[in-house]
Parts: C-alpha cells; sequence; structure tokens
C-alpha cells in the first residue's frame, strides 16, 4: 500500500494535478489570446511547492537517510530519492521560467508546459522506485513526454527530425530493459529489486550468463538516456534539433534519471553478483568523456558543442560509480556531481536559448561581442563554462575533484584507479579548448555592433539564479556535499556480504 | 685587517657578553640549574674559555699574522704614496710604461676582477644557459610539438565528427555492437 503522504505521492499528486488541470483549463478558456505566462506561473508555483516539500522532509528527517529498499512496497521515501527530485525539480524550475520567453511566439503552451511536469513526474519517481514494474513506469512516464517535446518544433525538419531519432532510440531502449527485467524476473521470481539482488547473489553457476546478460542489458538501456559510449550517437542530435529549452530537460534532468536508476540497479546488482564491473565502467568512462570532448571541440554550433560537452561530463560521472567498490566517497562524488552539473548545464543551454532569441543565431559566430550586446548572458555564459571545465573557486571544480581524489583514492586496490584520474584530468583541460573558445568569442572579438540588446527578464532571473547557485556553492560547497553523502549508500562494499 | 688585529678582544668582549647575560659558554646553552648571576664571581668563571684563548694570543691580544698583514698593507701603501705624491722621486706614470707593474695596478683598480668574475659567474653563463633553453626547448619543442598536438586533437576531433553520420541505421548498427561488446565484457 502507498503512502499518500510520502514525498512521491505528494509530488506525484500536486505535479499531477496541475498537469491535468493545464489542458483543461486551456480546452475551457474562450478567450483568444496567449496564456503563456499564465501556464508558465502556475507550472512554477507547482514545482516551488514540490521544492519546498522535499527539501523540509529532508530538513525534519522525515525521510529515511541513505539509499533504501522497501520491501513491501513499490516506492520508497528515502534521501537518495529527494537527492535527485531536487535535481529534477530545479531544473524544471529554470526551464519553465525561461520558457516563459522562448515559448511566447509559438503554439500550444497548455501541452508544452503540461509535458514537462509529467516529464519531471516521471523522473522523480525513478529516484524512489524500488520495483522493477513501478521503475519501468515511470522511464515511460518521463520519456514519452520528452518525445513529444523533442518535436515541439514542428514545422522545423530538423526538430522533428531529432525527435524520431529520439524515439526510436527511446522506444529500443526501452525494450531493452524489458527484456532485461523479463530475464531477472525469470531468474528471482520477483519484481522487488532488494529481493532480486538477493536472490541473484545466491545464484546457481550455471544460470550466472543470464544474469550478466541481464545486467549488460541494463547498461544497455539506462546507457543510452545517460549517453554513454556507444549508446549516445542520437544524443548530439536531437540535443541540437529540440527546441533549447527541451534540450535543456534532456541534457540536465533525463540524463540525470538514466543514472538514478543505473545506482539503483546496475551498480547494486553487480556487486551482489561479484562480477568485475569496475573494469568495464571504467572504460566505458574513459571512452565517453574523450568523445564528448574530442566531439565538442571543432563544433561550430553552440548547442551540438553543448551536447557533447554534456556527453563528456556523463564520462566523469561515471568514473565516481566504477570506483565505488573500492573507494568510500565513490558514490556521493557521483551524486555530488550530477546535481551540480544539472545547474550548470542547464545555465548553459539557457543563456544559448537566450542569444537564439534575441540574436536569432546558434552559430558560435552570433557569438562574437556577446559581452557588450548581453553582459548578463555572457557573464552566466563564461561563468557556467568555467564551472563545468572544473575551474575553481566554482562549484564544478569540487565535484570533479572529488570524483578524482576517488579514483586515485581506489589506487591501493585496483591498478587503473589512477590512470581513471589522469584520463579525467586530460579530458577536463582539453574541454577547455572549447569552453575558452566561446568565452573568447564573447569578450575579445567583435561582433556585428555594439549595440546593448534586451535580454529577457525570465532568462536574466533564471541566468542570476544559476550564477548565485554555481558560485556560491563553489565558495561554500559543504550542503551539497553533506547532501550527496547523506544520499549514497553508507558502505557499498557492505553489500557483497549478502551471500 | 684591523678588524682582524683585534679579534681577540673583540671575542672576548661577546664572551662576556653572551655568558653574563644569557649564560652561554662556549656555544653551550645553560642547563636548567645554572643561575646566571650578575656578580664578579659568575663574570670570572665564565670567563676562563676566553681567558684561555686570551694565553695564546700575543701582545695586547693581537692576532700575529692580522697584525702583520694589516702593518704591512699600510706600510707599502704609505711608502708609495711618500714617494708618488710627496717627495714626487718617481712619476706615476711610468706605472704604465712597465707591463708588470701595470698589470699589478690594473688588478688593484678593477678590485682584483671580483666584480667582474661575479658578473661572469652570476650573468653572463647563467644568461646563455637560458637563451639555450629557450632556443631548444621554447622554440623546437613548443612551437613545433605544440601544433603537432593541437592538430592531432583537431585530426581525432574531426575524425568524431564524421561517425556521426546522421544515418539513423549506423547508430543503430553502433548500438547493437556496443551491447555485444558490453555482454562479452562482462561474460568473459
Amino acid at each position: 500500500m502507498i503512502d499518500l503522504f510520502s514525498t512521491p505521492s505528494l509530488i506525484t499528486i500536486v505535479l499531477g494535478s496541475v498537469a491535468l488541470f493545464i489542458p483543461v483549463m486551456d480546452a475551457l478558456n474562450k478567450e483568444k489570446g496567449s496564456k503563456n505566462k499564465v501556464y508558465s506561473a502556475i507550472s512554477f508555483g507547482a514545482l516551488a511547492l514540490c521544492l519546498v516539500i522535499v527539501i523540509s522532509r529532508v530538513l525534519f528527517g522525515e525521510t529515511i537517510p541513505a539509499l533504501s529498499f522497501a520491501r513491501n512496497g513499490v516506492i520508497t521515501d528515502d534521501v537518495f530519492g529527494a537527492f535527485f527530485s531536487v535535481a529534477f525539480i530545479i531544473v524544471s524550475i529554470m526551464v519553465t521560467v525561461s520558457s516563459w520567453s522562448y515559448m511566447k511566439k509559438k503554439s500550444n503552451h497548455a501541452a508544452y508546459y503540461s509535458l514537462i511536469l509529467l516529464s519531471s513526474i516521471g523522473m522523480i519517481l525513478i529516484g524512489y522506485s524500488t520495483d522493477f514494474v513501478m521503475l519501468l513506469v515511470s522511464w515511460e512516464l518521463m520519456s514519452i513526454p520528452t518525445y513529444a517535446l523533442a518535436a515541439f518544433s514542428k514545422r522545423d525538419p530538423i526538430s522533428n527530425e531529432s525527435a524520431i531519432k529520439y524515439f526510436l532510440f527511446g522506444a529500443l531502449s526501452t525494450s531493452i530493459i524489458i527484456l532485461a527485467m523479463g530475464i531477472v524476473y525469470g531468474l528471482t521470481g520477483t519484481t522487488n529489486i532488494y529481493d532480486s539482488i538477493i536472490s541473484m547473489s545466491n545464484l546457481k553457476t550455471e544460470l550466472m550468463p543470464f544474469a550478466l546478460l541481464s545486467v549488460g542489458l541494463f547498461i544497455a538501456g539506462f546507457g543510452f538516456k545517460m549517453g554513454l559510449v556507444p549508446f549516445h550517437m542520437w544524443l548530439p542530435d536531437t540535443y541540437s534539433g529540440s527546441p533549447t529549452t527541451v534540450a535543456t530537460l534532456l541534457a540536465a534532468a533525463t540524463k540525470k534519471a538514466g543514472f538514478a536508476a543505473a545506482i539503483r540497479i546496475i551498480i547494486i546488482g553487480l556487486v551482489a553478483l561479484n562480477v568485475h564491473w569496475s573494469f568495464v565502467l571504467a572504460i566505458i568512462a574513459v571512452f565517453t568523456m574523450t568523445a564528448g570532448n574530442l566531439g565538442a571541440l571543432t563544433q561550430k554550433s553552440v548547442p551540438r558543442m553543448l551536447a557533447y560537452s554534456s556527453l563528456a561530463q556523463a564520462g566523469y560521472i561515471l568514473i565516481g560509480l566504477a570506483v565505488a567498490p573500492f573507494a568510500a566517497a565513490g558514490i556521493a562524488a557521483s551524486l555530488f556531481h550530477i546535481l551540480n552539473h544539472a545547474v550548470m548545464i542547464s545555465a548553459a543551454f539557457i543563456a544559448a536559448a537566450a542569444v537564439i532569441i534575441v540574436i536569432t543565431g546558434y552559430n558560435i559566430e552570433k557569438f562574437k561581442g556577446l559581452g557588450y550586446r548581453m553582459p548578463i548572458t555572457a557573464i552566466a555564459m563564461t561563468i557556467a563554462l568555467l564551472a563545468l571545465a572544473g575551474i575553481p573557486p566554482l562549484n564544478g571544480f569540487w565535484s570533479k575533484l572529488l570524483l578524482f581524489g576517488s579514483a586515485i583514492d581506489s589506487g591501493h586496490q585496483v591498478w587503473w584507479g589512477p590512470y581513471l584520474a589522469i584520463a579525467g584530468v586530460l579530458n577536463s583541460g582539453l574541454s577547455l579548448g572549447y569552453y575558452i573558445w566561446i568565452i573568447r568569442k564573447m569578450y575579445m572579438e567583435d561582433g556585428e555592433n555594439r549595440i546593448r540588446q534586451k535580454e529577457p527578464k525570465p532568462f536574466i532571473a533564471v541566468l542570476i539564479f544559476a550564477i548565485g547557485f554555481m558560485v556560491i556553492f563553489g565558495i561554500w560547497y559543504g550542503p551539497i556535499l553533506h547532501f550527496a553523502t547523506m544520499a549514497s549508500p553508507s558502505d557499498i562494499t557492505q553489500l557483497m556480504h549478502i551471500k | 685587517l684591523v678588524g682582524f688585529a683585534f679579534e681577540g678582544q673583540i671575542h672576548s668582549m661577546f664572551s662576556y657578553y653572551l655568558s653574563h647575560y644569557f649564560g652561554i659558554v662556549d656555544g653551550k646553552l645553560p642547563s636548567s640549574s645554572a643561575v646566571v648571576s650578575n656578580s664578579a664571581s659568575s663574570f670570572s668563571n665564565d670567563n676562563t674559555a676566553a681567558n684561555s684563548e686570551e694565553e695564546n694570543r700575543g701582545f695586547l691580544n693581537l692576532n700575529p699574522i692580522a697584525a702583520i698583514s694589516s702593518l704591512g698593507a699600510f706600510g707599502i701603501g704609505g711608502f708609495l704614496g711618500y714617494i708618488f705624491y710627496i717627495q714626487r722621486k718617481v712619476n706615476p706614470k711610468k706605472i704604465n710604461e712597465n707591463i708588470v707593474s701595470k698589470a699589478i695596478w690594473q688588478f688593484l683598480y678593477n678590485r682584483w676582477y671580483l666584480n667582474s668574475l661575479l658578473y661572469w659567474i652570476g650573468v653572463v653563463i647563467q644568461l646563455s644557459f637560458y637563451r639555450k633553453i629557450y632556443k631548444y626547448f621554447e622554440g623546437m619543442f613548443m612551437t613545433e610539438v605544440n601544433p603537432a598536438f593541437e592538430y592531432s586533437m583537431i585530426f581525432m576531433s574531426k575524425i568524431a565528427k564524421i561517425a556521426q553520420t546522421g544515418n539513423i541505421q549506423t547508430y543503430l548498427y553502433v548500438f547493437s555492437a556496443g551491447i555485444i561488446v558490453i555482454a562479452m565484457l562482462l561474460l568473459i
């Protein structure tokens, strides 16, 4: 029986009600004219209320500490789910507020905001799921609205193409996940994640290949959403073809939902199976970050460059998961970087969206002289890019430090730990090649003119919030690190003793 | 040289000062039980080390070698000055006519070439070393190896761009190959 007053239930009720209310309100509205501001405000209010609910529950200790599994339910109210909920809600708020300007001249506002809220519900429930079926339903609830959102510019052929690619690969990955869940159910006889992990840890030897196959399929299925090499090919096309605010949601939120599911299932499950999976994840991490940085290096389109950048950042996050059994702070470091990256990449994409709206162009040449023409956007873009590169004293520096430090710490148990850290550091240096390129264009090259452009106020509000987040939590990183540490399993190696 | 001549006197002065006010005798710090007192008896006791050194000194506690060197230099300089500039028996310009005297004069005039020696050791040799480093490191390595690194990164980036064909069949092929590779890595 689901507790209706648990955090995930309350969030589902609030966001679900608003998501269903907005289209009904739009249908019943007989007045002509755009209600974009009204729907944006209602969505913002609902998301802000949910954020208050989640944070207050954590602060008042009404959530289960660390990562937990519900034996008799499909969701659990733990800090792990709360952590991801905070990340998803912050990103959704940033997208919703910036859409106030972005969607001004577009149609179907009610559907747009409703789809964002529905996708947010799905993402949040993924973080709280402790049952395979619940996870699958949440996964689909997250994905299907985003397929429609990716194609929202329906008269733009590039948007349609990106949405088709996203939908096809999404459907393929979902089918792979279902196949993996079916194999696990066949082996264990249960859809509860915890019970299935216990069963798999006591599996007969002749059934082990099936268990490993299921894990491999889970990696493929969730790896699609996380953007891991070699399941990443759809990502640059979709992120660059979609409306930029939708790309923000995809890069900052849905990608993190993939990590939420991966941590609950793959990492914990692989520990129970006692498989040497860490090296596989480490190889994938190195390929992912390298492919992302190399792909971004010579891009001329800024949204596409940021898409490749988010690919590389997924590689950095995977470092923490790869060294999780050998370093105490592995998962905490990944969670730390997940929240930081959500805000950083959102700021970068939203700044790019502001440029697209005002200057109508997404080529890097359009960013010339942006420091004069759109100073607040330029500052926000600069801070976001430097934070993504891991420059102190911004928030990205601390999470990357913890990630690479965990990799080095694991060196006393696995030989490849320090090399993984070296790869991460070299890739961070390589990423500066294109981050600094954009900053140089904005401040050191002259554009068409030096006329100050009017920056839309919703964008300014979101970007100022993002700047404050990146700078303040760059200097005072303690609260987020503490939150990430609370959300991570206390000792993943204890699961090795399940047998 | 004058200072060296009176080294013994200066030594005893400081020995008395250290022993009387800090209790330091022969460079050793006092023990916890030692009490430094401002009495004549402690003065005479603390000065035993200094007194033994003074016994080895000559007249007026002068260092004989230092005293002879100092007085000798004084005497030579005074004698030459008297001859050249007071009695005017010898023309100073004649120093330049003799190679040996000219060399001695130049050696003394250039302060034993100490400045030149320091300049050569501290400036000229080091500058030439740094210029070589600049030429072979900055000029060769940074100018030639750095662009090689840059062009190789750009080349690999272009390969990554080419791999992104935009063709969905290619993407599906890579996806499927990835699943097989992951499964093989886990099963092997």
